[in-house]
C-alpha cells in the first residue's frame, strides 16, 4: 500500500516555481530518502505533505486517502509524527515539559513520554530546560517528539543538519531500526547522499523543484558501475576498432570511456589498438560513487536550465 | 480536544514572567493613584461628592493606558513563544485546526486580561478602604470602571493578536501597540468609529454603547484575524 503519494504537486511562490510537478510514491515500511541540493524544494514538498502549505496545483494522496479538505489532513497527521529543518521547542520548558505539551494535544499516555525519551536517550537530561541543551539533543528531542504519537508515517527533514559524525551515526541507527521494529515508514530528506545511503531502500532526487530520479537505491547503485578509460591518439580510428568489437565508447576529449569490461576484454582490444597503430597514452579505471551521480544529476539539471534562460 | 489545546498553552507559559505582569499592572496603577491622592488628597475630595466615583475617575487617568500595553504584550508573548525556536511547523502538523489554535491563543490572552482586571478591582477596593471610603457605594459602578476596558478594547486586542502571529518580527506589532497605547488619552477629536480610542472612553455618555459594540467589533477582528491564520502559508 502507499502511504505518500503526489501527483503532479506544484507550489509557486511569487510566480517562481519552487516545485514542480513532483511525483512522489512512498509504500509502507520502506525508508525514503528524499535527496536534493540545498532549496531544491524538498522541505517546501514536506510542507505541503504537513499541511503547513496548500500546494498551488497537484494532488496529495496519504494512507490511501486524497487529500481534499482540512478535516481529511488532520485525520492523516493524527499518524504522522515529523521533524521539519531546524529543532522546535519551547526553550524555557525541560525536555519532559516539552512533550507534555505535545501529548496534551495527541492525548497518549503519560508512559510515551517517557518510552521515547528513552529511545532517544534522553532519559537523564529530561528535566533540565531545553535551552541548555546541545544541538544534537535538540535534534534527538526533536525525534522524540515525532515519535510520541506512534506515527505510522515518519517525516525528517534534514535530522542530522548540524549534527557532528558521531551525533549523525546515533541518529542513522535510530532510524534504520524503526520499520524493523515497528512497521514505521520514513521518509527522510537530506542534501548529502552519504547520509542516507546506507538507510534508504528507495530514493527521489530532486533539483530545482524537479524530481530527476526515482527508484531503488541498487538501481541507482547500478548507475555507479566501474567504467574503463582509454586516453589515446587517434579516438576515431580507436572507436571504429572498438565499435567492431561491439562495445560503444562514449568520447571523451582525446578518451574513449567503456562501461565496466573485464581483463580480457582489456588485453584484448590493447592487442587491437596497437595492431592498428593507435597510440595509447594511458588505460585507466574510473570508480563513479553514488556522489558522482548525485552530483551530476544535479548539475546536468543546472546546466540545462542555465541554457533555457541563456536561451 | 479544544480544552486539551487550551491545557497546553496554559503549560507553554509556565515560568514565564507574564503571569507576575497580571499582577504588575493593576500594582502599577493602584500605586500611582495612591501617589496622587497622598499628593493631593484635600483636593481630590473636595471634586466630587461621591468618593467613590471620584476615585474610579482617577484610577482611569493610568488605566487605559496600563490595560491597553498589557494587552499589547500578551499578545506578543503568545506569538513569539512559537516564533522563538520556529515552533510554528511543530504545533501545527499536529492533528490540531489552526482554528483551535488561533482560538486557545485568544483566549488565553483574553483570560489573562480579564484576570488582570480582576486583581484591579480588588486593589482599587483595598485602596478606597485604605483611604476611609468605607466599602464601594455601588457595585455595579465598580464592575463598569474597572472591567470597562476589557470589554472596549477586544477590537485592540484582536488586531494585536492577529499582527503578532502575522509577522516573526515582534516589533512590528509592538510598536503599533505601544503607539496606540501611549497616544489615544486625549484624542477625543478623532472619529468615533477609531477603534483604538474605544478603551479611553469611559467617561463619555456613550460608555455602554462602546463597551457592547467593543465585544462584537471585537470578536468579528478575531474571526477575521482566524480566517487569514488558517489560509496562510506556515514557513
Amino acid at each position: 500500500m502507499e502511504i505518500v503519494k503526489t501527483t503532479q504537486v506544484t507550489k509557486v511562490f511569487k510566480g517562481v516555481e519552487a516545485v514542480s510537478e513532483v511525483n512522489l510514491s512512498i509504500k509502507e515500511g520502506e525508508i525514503y530518502g528524499f535527496l536534493g541540493p540545498n532549496g531544491a524544494g524538498k522541505t517546501t514538498t514536506i510542507r505541503m505533505l504537513l499541511g503547513l502549505m496548500k500546494p498551488t496545483s497537484g494532488g496529495i494522496e496519504l494512507f490511501g486517502e486524497r487529500i481534499i479538505n482540512h478535516r481529511q489532513h488532520i485525520r492523516a497527521l493524527k499518524q504522522i509524527g515529523s521533524l521539519v529543518e531546524s529543532p522546535s521547542y519551547y526553550a524555557h520548558l525541560t525536555a519532559r515539559e516539552n512533550l507534555e505539551v505535545l501529548r496534551k494535544i495527541l492525548g497518549v499516555s503519560r508512559n510515551r513520554v517517557d518510552e521515547v525519551l528513552d529511545i532517544v536517550k534522553l532519559t537523564k537530561e529530561a528535566n533540565r530546560p531545553v535551552k541548555g541543551f546541545s544541538l544534537g539533543m535538540k535534534q534527538r528531542l526533536g525525534i522524540a517528539s515525532a515519535l510520541l504519537g506512534n506515527p505510522r508515517l515518519l517525516i525528517l527533514d534534514e535530522p542530522t543538519n548540524g549534527l557532528d559524525p558521531a551525533g549523525i551515526q546515533e541518529i542513522r541507527s535510530l532510524i534504520k531500526e524503526m520499520p524493523r521494529e515497528n512497521g514505521v515508514t520514513v521518509l527522510i530528506s537530506s542534501h548529502l547522499l552519504y547520509e542516507i545511503d546506507h538507510l534508504a531502500t528507495q530514493v527521489g532526487i530532486i533539483t530545482k523543484g524537479k524530481m530527476l530520479f526515482n527508484g531503488s537505491i541498487e538501481s541507482l547503485r547500478k548507475k555507479a558501475k566501474h567504467q574503463v578509460a582509454f586516453t589515446i591518439g587517434e579516438v576515431e580510428k580507436a572507436k571504429t576498432i572498438l565499435l567492431t568489437n561491439g562495445l560503444v565508447p562514449t568520447v571523451n576529449k582525446n578518451s574513449l570511456l567503456l562501461d565496466y569490461i573485464d581483463h580480457e576484454q582489456v588485453a584484448h582490444l590493447v592487442y587491437q589498438l596497437v595492431q592498428e597503430n593507435v597510440s595509447i597514452y594511458r588505460i585507466e579505471e574510473k570508480i563513479k560513487s553514488l556522489e558522482d551521480i548525485f552530483l551530476k544529476l544535479t548539475s546536468e539539471e543546472n546546466e540545462h536550465v542555465h541554457k533555457n534562460t541563456a536561451g | 480536544m479544544f480544552i486539551k489545546i487550551l491545557q497546553a498553552e496554559g503549560m507553554k507559559l509556565k515560568r514565564k514572567w507574564l503571569w507576575f505582569l497580571l499582577f504588575l499592572g493593576p500594582a502599577g496603577v493602584v500605586g500611582l493613584t495612591l501617589v496622587d491622592y497622598s499628593v493631593r488628597y484635600e483636593y481630590l475630595i473636595q471634586q466630587n461628592p461621591n468618593v467613590w466615583e471620584g476615585l474610579f475617575h482617577e484610577t482611569n487617568i493610568t488605566l487605559p493606558t496600563a490595560f491597553l500595553l498589557g494587552g499589547t504584550i500578551l499578545a506578543s508573548n503568545i506569538a513569539h513563544v512559537e516564533y522563538h525556536r520556529s515552533s510554528w511547523k511543530q504545533l501545527l502538523s499536529l492533528p490540531v485546526t489552526r482554528l483551535s489554535v488561533y482560538t486557545a491563543k485568544f483566549i488565553v490572552v483574553m483570560a489573562m486580561l480579564l484576570i488582570a482586571s480582576a486583581f484591579l478591582s480588588i486593589g482599587i477596593i483595598g485602596l478606597g478602604w485604605w483611604l476611609g471610603f468605607g466599602l464601594p457605594s455601588s457595585w455595579k459602578t465598580l464592575f463598569v470602571y474597572n472591567f470597562y476596558p476589557f470589554f472596549s478594547a477586544i477590537p485592540f486586542v484582536a488586531i494585536q493578536i492577529w499582527l503578532s502571529m502575522l509577522f516573526k518580527n515582534q516589533s512590528r506589532s509592538l510598536a503599533l501597540g505601544i503607539m496606540m497605547s501611549v497616544t489615544m488619552s486625549g484624542m477625543g477629536e478623532l472619529p468615533s468609529w477609531f477603534i483604538w480610542q474605544w478603551p479611553m472612553l469611559v467617561f463619555s455618555d456613550y460608555r455602554n454603547t462602546y463597551m457592547i459594540t467593543g465585544a462584537i467589533i471585537g470578536i468579528f477582528l478575531y474571526g477575521a484575524g482566524a480566517f487569514h491564520f488558517i489560509r496562510k502559508d506556515v514557513a
